[in-house]
């Protein structure tokens, strides 16, 4: 073999040469020209996925950044959370921009996106339908508009003044990570498989993303069903979404007399539609988007909060458990964020430089969902022209915008989202207003008292949340925030439901919204606590319509906490952790004398003994080891499908509206609505027992029925018998990219249902691993008024989205087993012992 | 110079350049580091190729070593994960990593004998 080379070139070497070269242009093209590429440019050592490996390792460093005046101090606690020190607010949150892109860079360009519907481009066109529905609802309308608001405001308003000083500070640092991160070839290489880059981040994406989470709290068709309820059932439409809730409710706020007549007439008077309206509302509802990324699964939070006459401490505790889906990247990042005057540790969200629920020196805040009158959704019929629209007797012209060279249509109300011929559904989303949350939660989250506190929230617009607070001091109090409309008809009367389609022609129209000192809120409270979980928040007395039961929670996890706190003193924060994993099922206590007593009726029946034989000593706790909670759980889902779904097929609701079904965001009952009016109806149903306009049958036969119906199911599927209620409920971390091997779960942890406190939203329906709920207590968080630093909290998550990082999911295995993590709140870095850093980072001002 | 000297030197010069010129990121340009060491080195296409191969193919692997492993980042398990987010086996761009490097050094490898055996 040992030829020597310079020997002339013969057609040998011809031929070898031709194909090396062949191969090296199809390798080029194959690179650069085809979708193949992206299997070369990920794989490239240099620029490809490996960089971003980086990313994945915490050191102590010191780095220098643009836009920086003076150095910042980061520590990485032992759990993995950030303490940001700097020298003024405008370097602590470009910092935070800086170090809330390291770890999730490609959830921020996700998310705002999603929020303004822009996932096609890099998803593919399969999104396009999603994207269109983003667009017309006007979120990327709004955002822009919001920022543009607040930029106007900012000369003579300091609210909207230091919002522009946040976000201009924190858009810089998320684009110098952007810049650092493809400098070193560390970005995130879910941008490489997709084949792009990230846009510079700007202000009006913050402003997109609060849209985003607007629309995921607070955005509902639930008055287009409760519409097309009525179009067929007539007034049993209202039976089965009654005004007030017809099970038993604990009001924080009180107005627990007399039902408001006025109120209950109107909550009753739906407008009927004909068939064009009702095709043009069943259109609406089957292209109804849910938000594309978690939170999916709302209504299901839990806040409280119990002044010091009734702790051991003699301080007051507050206890957050807010339910939003479940993904990896998890939606929060937890920080602390110091300056000068400035001291918070909390959560945020993607996108947001201020802590949405938190603590400071002074005060602890924690959010619930409000799920008051109709989601802040409301829809109108108007006529239309070509160019205009009809209102208040005369034409205006229609409002034409154009966003990706797609044309949207305002009227006065909003967007047009339906037109046939000249009949145009209109949506009125109060979630298209004005409203400046990042301000408000800096000025909270700055606040140090009560008064402090409830003055920045009268700035909250939507979406409608309860702000439990509680101070240092010993004081206590809750505000549902936002703005709630007040309908009207201009002819004098009884308005419409505006839970219902309403004619948009102005015989019905907003003459302004409740007072903020009339909105629901206590402080103080003679009880000495306040529970807010999604229940109504006042009773059947309050003097404004303020929705119907169809969107409220039932309230029986409010009941539980409620009944917790009236009956006990001296409470621990150890006390208030075992509460907040409390796995009783109200609903299970209130019905199981009916079921018990019907089904003892019919105990020849093996699988009515069976069911008796467990369900007899059972104490009403969805444990994983509980075949009665299980029993329970099919027995109640059975019922509600002989009850609902009878109903349904009974009236012709279906199928002529068959698409109106149980959606993935019903609940955690397989098969369920997911609103609440419906529960409550079987609910009650079960409690007394009676018949009502609604299920005129025998109720005992009905429960037995179900229960033969569950069991044979049950046995089915467990032929041995072993149906314990661990196979049915757990929990799932869908990850964004959608891949399994970045996904978590389904894993099992303590018990509940949709019922109690710990809730699992959005499962169920079958055994695991079919059956996981993607969503749940998404931050569990008790502050400690006497003492925040024994104040504790974790979210069942990661810091970071890098799937390869220790820290992509490290808080799960503490979540899931109901533990928590200390949360350290240290006021400068030198306060720290060495066992409570993983790394310290320097950022200095660059050049 | 001894046969199995020269391909000692065509493994180790294609390995040190296909590594410099990995940090230019354009991957390609490592068909240069096969196309020098043959030009230099190299009398023929047959073990002089397989030389380049491993040279190339070696000289990914210590890069990702040197670059990201050796500080403790781990490559390969981003690699791997990425390749499940894409949907093609773990070990996909791994291998593409290692195997291209090689395949692009041949070439230069196989070019640069042709070229040598012209002059």
């Amino acid at each position: 073999m040992d030829e020597g080379a310079g020997g002339g070139v013969g057609r040998r070497d011809h031929a070898v040469l031709a194909a090396s070269v062949i191969v090296l242009v199809l390798l080029l093209l194959m690179a650069y020209l085809t979708p193949i590429g992206v299997l070369f440019s990920a794989s490239n050592p240099y620029t490809g996925v490996y960089g971003y490996s980086l990313n994945a390792v915490l050191r102590s460093e010191t780095l220098h950044i643009k836009g920086l005046y003076r150095p910042v101090r980061v520590i990485v606690d032992r759990y993995g959370v950030y303490h940001i020190y700097a020298q003024d607010l405008h370097d602590l949150f470009l910092a935070f921009g800086f170090i809330q892109a390291e770890n999730r860079l490609f959830q921020l360009d996700l998310v705002r996106r999603a929020a303004i519907g822009n996932l096609s481009p890099i998803l593919g066109p399969s999104y396009r339908s999603e994207d269109l529905f983003q667009l017309k609802i006007g979120n990327y309308l709004t955002a822009e508009r919001d920022w543009n608001e607040t930029l106007a405001r900012a000369p003579t308003d300091p609210m909207a003044n230091i919002t522009v000083m946040i976000l201009e500070a924190y858009s810089e640092g998320v684009n110098d990570y952007i810049e650092y991160a493809e400098v070193h070839h560390e970005l995130p290489f879910e941008f490489t498989l997709l084949h792009y880059t990230p846009q510079p981040w700007t202000p009006v994406d913050s402003f997109a993303v609060q849209q985003y989470m607007v629309e995921s709290l607070e955005f509902g068709d639930d008055p287009l069903i409760l519409s097309l309820m009525y179009y067929k059932m007539g007034q049993l439409a209202n039976y089965l979404n009654p005004p007030f809730p017809p099970i038993p409710q604990v009001y924080y706020a009180g107005y627990n007399g007399t039902p408001n007549a006025t109120v209950e007439e109107e909550a009753e008077n739906i407008w009927p539609i004909n068939s064009t309206i009702a095709q043009m509302a069943y259109e609406l509802y089957k292209e109804w988007d849910p938000p594309f990324i978690s939170p999916h699964a709302v209504g299901h939070s839990n806040e409280w909060v119990v002044c010091g006459n009734k702790t051991a401490t003699g301080r007051p505790i507050l206890v957050g458990g807010p339910v939003l889906g479940f993904s990896l990247p998890f939606i929060w990042f937890e920080a602390q964020l110091v300056a000068p005057g400035y001291d918070v540790f909390g959560v945020f969200l993607p996108g947001d430089p201020v802590p949405v629920i938190g603590f400071n020196q002074h005060i602890a805040w924690t959010l619930t969902d409000v799920q008051a009158i109709s989601w802040g959704t409301y829809f109108f019929v108007q006529t239309v022209n070509g160019t205009d629209y009809y209102f208040n007797g005369s034409w205006h012209p229609i409002i034409h915008y154009y966003v990706d060279g797609v044309e949207l249509n305002w009227t006065n109300w909003g967007p047009i989202m339906v037109q046939n011929g000249s009949l145009a559904l209109v949506m009125y989303w109060l979630g298209n207003t004005y409203s400046n949350d990042l301000g408000v939660l800096f000025y909270i989250s700055n606040a140090s008292n009560w008064q402090q506190f409830y003055d920045a929230l009268r700035h909250w617009h939507v979406p409608y949340q309860n702000f439990a607070y509680a101070d240092v001091y010993g004081n206590i109090g809750d505000v549902s925030a936002g703005i709630y409309p007040i309908f009207t008809s201009s002819g004098g009367g009884i308005p419409y439901s505006p839970d219902a389609i309403m004619p948009g022609d102005g015989q019905v129209y907003v003459k302004g919204f409740i007072p903020y000192d009339d909105i629901p809120h206590a402080f103080n409270p003679p009880s000495c606590f306040i529970v807010s979980s999604n229940q109504r928040q006042v009773g059947p007395s309050y003097p404004y319509w303020y929705g119907d039961s169809m969107s409220f929670s039932p309230g029986t996890r409010a009941w539980v906490v409620y009944d917790y706190l009236l009956y006990h003193n001296n409470i621990s924060v150890q006390d208030m952790m075992r509460l907040q994993w409390n796995e009783t099922d109200l609903a299970a206590a209130w019905s199981m004398p009916t079921i018990i007593r019907a089904l003892e009726q019919d105990s020849s029946n093996p699988y009515v003994a069976t069911a008796l034989s467990y369900l007899k000593g059972w104490n009403y706790t969805m444990s994983p080891d509980s075949k009665a909670a299980t029993i329970w759980f099919y027995i109640y889902s059975e019922v509600y499908f002989n009850f609902i779904y009878g109903l349904f097929n009974r009236t012709g609701f279906w199928p002529e509206f068959s698409a109106v079904r149980p959606g993935p965001a019903g609940g955690s009952w397989p098969g369920t609505f997911g609103l609440a009016s419906l529960d409550e109806d079987v609910i009650h149903l079960l409690m007394t027992g009676n018949g009502t306009p609604i299920y005129n049958g025998s109720v005992d036969q009905l429960i037995v029925n179900s229960t033969i119906e569950a069991m044979k199911l049950l046995e089915s599927w467990f032929p041995n018998g072993n149906y314990t209620w661990a196979n049915f409920y757990g929990f799932y971390w869908p990850s964004l990219t959608g891949a399994k091997a970045l996904s978590v779960g389904p894993l099992s942890g303590l018990g509940g249902d949709y019922f109690t406190l710990n809730d699992q939203s959005g499962g169920g329906g079958g055994p695991l691993p079919t059956s996981p709920g993607p969503g749940g207590q998404s931050w569990t968080f008790i502050a400690n008024m006497a003492n925040l630093s024994d104040s504790y909290g974790v979210y069942p998550g990661g810091q970071s989205e890098n799937p390869a990082s220790p820290y992509y999911d490290n808080y799960i295995p503490i979540w899931i087993k109901g533990e928590y993590l200390p949360l350290l709140f240290i006021g400068s870095p030198q306060a720290f012992t060495s066992s409570e850093v993983t790394v310290e980072v320097n950022l200095l001002p660059s050049g | 110079m001894r046969y199995s000297v020269s391909l000692v030197l065509v493994f180790v010069v294609t390995l040190a350049l296909a590594f410099a010129l990995t940090y230019t990121g354009l991957w390609p340009l490592t068909v240069l580091a096969g196309l020098v060491a043959a030009l230099a080195f190299a009398r023929e296409y047959g073990w002089s190729s397989l030389a380049s191969f491993l040279g190339g193919l070696t000289s990914s692997a210590l890069f990702i070593e040197a670059n990201y492993a050796a500080s403790g980042a781990p490559a390969l398990r981003e690699a791997y994960l990425a390749a499940a987010v894409a949907g093609v086996p773990g070990f996909t761009f791994i291998a593409v990593t290692l195997l291209l490097t090689g395949v692009y050094c041949v070439i230069g490898n196989v070019i640069g004998v042709y070229i040598r055996k012209l002059l």
